[in-house]
């Protein structure tokens, strides 16, 4: 190409955009009644332009489509597949989605989650340093306060719940309750996956409590939960509970605190011992995490994880 | 609250394991592709079949993203494929007639000249070369500049321009040189 065929070839679709400023116009249309060659580009880019535009897409199928390329995509996994997940006004496409994208989650996900709660074990120095009884007892020291904030231990090891003398028989005989854990601070994708996956109580829920228990605490432990936070949070833990027991019958809240996720702000985070199964144990985690006051909305974050039995 | 995170950091999250992730990827995406997708195949049951498609592959091959390119030219061009395999499914790429199966309402004469003219360039884009088709239907349609054209095929701005220019023309001349007496068969 010479330089005024590659000139009037990079303007041509701006030309027929009618974008082009009066002078870059002028020499176009100067250029074409002389250059048979950009004349032709010219038919091509008018014919691409005329095709006609799509109708945007409705919220229908934009829920299908979502629900497709997930389920679609995922690879089943040898494991059994995640439960059903809440729908829930706007967020029907999407809980299905995660129901689907948790899966990737689940593959290889035999993740040994440990944890003590530093009331039931009693507690190295680390896990006074952790969450539980601070959090617990401060009454939620999160939201402005100007006091040192609780925060989640994310790095407990895991074997310290088998190593901790007791653990067992603790865990049998004193049942865990949920904890409201205050501020998270700031945490990221890395962490939250973390957080699903040790260090924190849900290895005790999974190990203490079963599918025949949940009807008879659920409702019990989200209040808890709920009670423990300050008025508004507590507000956001009870709707964003609900919408997920809505369609996990078998889910418990182990805990819930608040942080601030990478860059998209304040978050809420419930973390549930779950399953899929009709009986049996809680033999699963699940951390979700939403805007503030926005359960129905995109949750933030979303993993699931199996929790692998004593032994 | 900060600015949103870019595609790319996205996907970085996506390949952490956010799974929330990739949904906010579709969110961002999903209508420029589907867009598209109607203006490449005017079918909107079609453009949905290849939206999906193509992010479904964008789904399993996030993995091999080499960060070099924009994620949505990256996107661009699964698209672009997906498209294009379903309309070779449909028969309706590389000079066949589209089926009267695919349109039994379809009558001589019944088809607007929109819909004509859509078939036509669908039907000549086709028969190009599939870097230039690319390379035209990136820009022309989709807007991408020369300089995501280059990254996303792994070439210079210069061929980019090439490609486009001798696309325009090839495609022009396939537009001068279809059949005048196919309406009048009753196939597009």
């Amino acid at each position: 190409m010479n330089n005024h065929h590659e000139r009037c070839s990079e303007l041509l679709d701006r030309h027929v955009a009618g974008t082009l400023d009066a002078d870059e116009s002028s020499w176009v249309e100067a250029h074409l009644a002389t250059c048979n060659e950009c004349a032709a580009e010219l038919t091509s880019v008018r014919a691409l332009h005329e095709l006609e535009s799509a109708s945007p897409l409705t919220e229908v199928e934009r829920a299908r489509m979502r629900r497709v390329v997930l389920q679609e995509a995922v690879p089943l996994p040898e494991e059994p597949a995640a439960a059903p997940l809440p729908a829930a006004s706007r967020g029907v496409g999407w809980y299905r989605i995660l129901g689907a994208a948790a899966l990737i989650a689940v593959i290889g996900a035999f993740a040994y989650l440990g944890f003590g709660d530093p009331g039931l074990l009693g507690g190295s120095d680390d896990q006074e340093a952790a969450t539980g009884a601070g959090g617990d007892t401060g009454g939620g020291g999160e939201g402005g306060s100007g006091a040192e904030p609780e925060t989640f231990e994310l790095e407990q090891d895991a074997e310290a719940l088998d190593a901790a003398p007791g653990a067992g028989a603790a865990s049998k005989a004193a049942p865990p309750l949920p904890s409201y854990e205050g501020s998270m601070g700031s945490v990221d994708t890395a962490e939250m996956n973390r957080l699903g996956r040790r260090g924190l109580p849900l290895v005790l829920f999974s190990r203490s409590y079963s599918v025949e228990d949940v009807a008879a605490v659920q409702a019990e432990y989200v209040e808890q939960l709920a009670s423990q936070a300050p008025a508004a949070r507590g507000q956001d833990i009870r709707d964003c509970t609900a919408l997920v027991t809505s369609d996990i019958q078998n889910a418990l809240p182990a805990f819930a605190g608040f942080g601030e996720y990478e860059d998209r702000g304040d978050i809420l985070v419930l973390a549930f011992a779950w399953t899929d199964e009709d009986a049996g144990p809680l033999d699963r985690s699940m951390v979700w995490a939403w805007a503030i006051g926005d359960c129905e909305g995109t949750p933030v974050h979303y993993s699931t994880n199996v929790i692998r039995p004593r032994g | 609250m900060a600015a949103s995170r870019s595609d790319e950091e996205l996907l970085r999250s996506f390949l952490d394991g956010n799974q929330t992730s990739f949904a906010e990827l579709m969110t961002r995406h999903e209508d420029r592709i589907f867009s598209l997708a109607y203006r490449m195949t005017g079918d909107r049951a079609d453009a949905l079949d290849a939206t999906q498609e193509a992010f479904i592959a964008a789904f399993r091959q996030a993995r091999n993203f080499r960060f070099d390119s924009a994620f949505g030219t990256w996107l661009y061009r699964i698209a672009i494929n997906a498209c294009h395999d379903l309309l070779r499914k449909r028969k309706r790429w590389g000079g066949g007639d589209v089926e009267r199966e695919d349109h039994p309402d379809a009558v001589v004469g019944s088809f607007d000249d929109a819909v004509v003219a859509r078939l036509d360039v669908t039907r000549a884009l086709a028969q190009l070369p599939d870097e230039y088709r690319e390379a035209v239907v990136m820009y022309d349609i989709g807007g991408v500049s020369y300089d995501e054209i280059a990254r996303a095929t792994d070439t210079v701005i210069g061929t980019v321009k090439s490609r486009i220019s001798r696309g325009r023309k090839r495609l022009a001349e396939l537009l001068e040189h279809r059949d005048p007496s196919a309406e009048s068969k009753g196939t597009i």
